[in-house]
Order: structure tokens, then sequence, then C-alpha cells
């Protein structure tokens, strides 16, 4: 009878840690991915994308790792698209992708292919879309304090600490072969983080930027591949 | 951009080579900025650059300012990487403008004796040292010592 209390009383603390641990995974977001339309869109054997960065000569300030995780989320799962590695794309156009020489409209697509080398480059490595990345991650807003302490005895933490991210991207898609632009996907996600600690802190973390990656790269498979699955 | 190009050292004698032009490429000033002076997430590299353009006589044709930019943010890369991979994006940024904009800005085709035009241009890194050694005696002379 003992033995089968103190099963009873280590399943509902697993049970617990399991609710907290959830938690502390993620806290509540608010996330709104939309995409504009302007070109039909779809993708051929041995076609594949690239991923930009928009030119910080532009005054972007879109996080390396954000680049890297659309690109990664692009690139894996069932319906996942060709991604050229950015750094192979622009070493091998040198100096025609650098942030200061890149187009920045598509108007300057149709210069830039005609020069020497370049669209053979582009049809070599298969690339039918550019994406540009734009965007970033803000802290908008945080307070409360917590403090923490250790002793002899033990440690623990007292207080409440919140924060509020936004994160806002816009990718823009370039049609390579039309030579022209296909539309834009944006997400728009914010979360408000808090660590409350009464001796334990239990951080509730606002995963802003993984989700704006998350739904981002799926509007844009969905986007790039519609007139396929149509 | 040329034919053919010719890396020399300070060793070298140039009279035995034949070139069209000579480049001597040297650092005017470098600057970086880091998070705790811009209080922003990046890490920004400033280079500016000084190209001399000589001809196969040895006349200074044109002098070249340029100016390169990179910028990096932190993310997952420490702060020495993020500085590294900024300087690399200014050297890149440099070596862009002077690949498109050399000749419209120096006028180096100009200096094309024959059929293909060939360049020798100075190491960089024994350019910066004789700068800094040229600096160094002149600071002494002007000391006295």
């Amino acid at each position: 009878m003992q033995y089968g209390g103190k099963l009873e009383m280590t399943k509902r603390y697993i049970g617990w840690l399991t609710i907290l641990a959830s938690f502390a995974l993620n806290a509540c977001v608010t996330t709104r991915v939309e995409d504009v339309r302007t070109g039909a869109t779809g993708l051929e054997s041995g076609e594949g994308v690239v991923i930009m960065a928009k030119s910080y000569h532009l005054g972007n300030v879109t996080e390396a790792d954000f680049i890297s995780c659309v690109g990664s989320q692009l690139g894996n799962g069932s319906k996942r698209l060709r991604v050229i590695p950015n750094s192979t794309f622009v070493d091998s156009l040198f100096p025609w992708f650098e942030p200061r020489t890149a187009p920045a409209e598509t108007e300057g697509l149709n210069a830039l292919l005609t020069r020497p080398g370049v669209a053979q480059q582009i049809e070599r490595q298969g690339v039918r879309y550019i994406i540009w990345l734009d965007g970033n991650t803000d802290r908008v807003g945080g307070g409360g304090s917590l403090s923490c302490a250790a002793g002899p005895g033990g440690a623990g933490c007292f207080g409440f600490a919140w924060w509020q991210n936004d994160s806002n991207y816009e990718a823009s898609i370039w049609d390579l072969k039309g030579q022209e632009s296909a539309g834009t996907v944006s997400a728009d996600v914010s979360g408000t983080s808090f660590i409350p600690a009464l001796v334990i802190p239990i951080p509730l973390i606002a995963r802003t930027q993984a989700k704006a990656c998350q739904g981002m790269a799926d509007q844009l498979r969905n986007f790039i591949q519609a007139e396929e699955a149509a | 951009m040329f034919e053919s190009v010719i890396v020399v050292t300070p060793e070298d004698e140039l009279t035995s080579l034949a070139f069209d032009a000579y480049i001597e490429p040297e650092i005017d000033a470098f600057e970086f900025s880091i998070p705790a002076q811009s209080r922003t997430p990046a890490y920004a590299v400033w280079i500016r650059y000084r190209l001399r353009v000589f001809d196969a006589s040895g006349t200074q044709v044109a002098s070249w300012p340029v100016s390169a930019y990179g910028k990096t943010h932190g993310g997952k890369f420490g702060g020495s990487e993020s500085l590294h991979r900024a300087a690399i994006l200014a050297m890149r940024d440099a070596a862009a403008v002077i690949g498109i904009q050399m000749d419209k800005a120096t006028g180096i085709s100009k200096l094309r004796r024959g059929d293909a035009l060939s360049a020798v241009t100075m190491d960089p890194v024994t350019t910066e040292k004789a700068t800094a050694e040229q600096s160094a005696t002149q600071t002494n002379a002007e000391n006295g010592s």
C-alpha cells in the first residue's frame, strides 16, 4: 500500500515537471504570416533557391542565424526545396552579389544577367529563385526584478522578470527565369517571456525568432511550390 | 581584369620584369566598432585603402582611395569571430569596388602598350611594412635620433 502511494506521488511529480518543462520551452506568441503574390511560381527538376540577406548598405540587420534557420527549414522535410548554399552562390558570382553591388530591385536583374558569365553560372547551379530576407528581432519592452543568492545552506531566486520580443521579417522572392518579382512573404511574431522565481526560477520563454523562421519557411515552401500543387 | 599579374617584393628587380602598370596598395586607415561602443548587436569594420598606380617608367598616374565596409551581427558567433567576419566582408567589399571601378577611377587600361594589359603589384604586407619602416625613419629623423 505504501509502495503504491509513493508510486502515485512520483507519477504526479513527473507530471508537474513535464508541464513546467513544456511551459519553459514555449510561452505564448502571436504569429501572423502573409504572402503577396505578383507572379506565377513553381519549380522544375534540378531547380533550387538561394537565400540572401538584403544588403546592410540598405540598412538591413537580419541575423545570420535567422537566415541559416530559414535555409535549413526549407531544405528539410517531405516537401523540401533544393537550397543552394549562400556562400557558394555569392563566391561563384563575385563581385556581383556583394552587399554593395547586389541589385536592390528586380529592374537591375536584366543588366546583371547580361554580364559575361553571370547567367551561365546561375544556370549551372540551377538557381531559379533568390529569396531576399529583411527584418530582425527586437526587444521592445521588459521589466520586473529577479535576484538570486547562494549560501552554505543552499541557493535560491526570488522575483519576477519579463520582456517582450517582436520578430518582423519579410522575404522578397525574385524569379530569375522570368527576371521579375514573384511576390513577398512576411512573418510578424510577438511574444512575452516571463521568469517567475520562488526559490526555483521557471523560465517561460517566447521564442519569437524560431517561430518566425518556422512560419516563414512553411509559407515560402507553399508559395514557391504553389503552381506544382495546383 | 589583367592578362597577367605578378606580386613583387622589395627584393625583386622591377627592371627585369615586363609590365604595363605597377600597383602599390596600402591601408590608410582601419577602424572597427563593437556592440559595447555602438550599443547595437553589430560588429563593423571600416578599411580605407589607397591604390597608387604607376606606369612602366615609374611615373605615378593615379592615387585612388577605396573605402570599404563590413558588418556582422554577433548571433551564434563570439565577438572575435564576428569581428573577423566583419573584416573579411570589408576586404571583399574593397575587392568588389576595385574589380568594378578601377579602370574608371584610375584609367589603368590606358597604360596598355601591347595587346594585353599586364600589371605588377606590391605584396600588401610588404608595402605596409615598408610604409611603417619609412614612418619610423621619418619620426626618428624629426626627433634628431
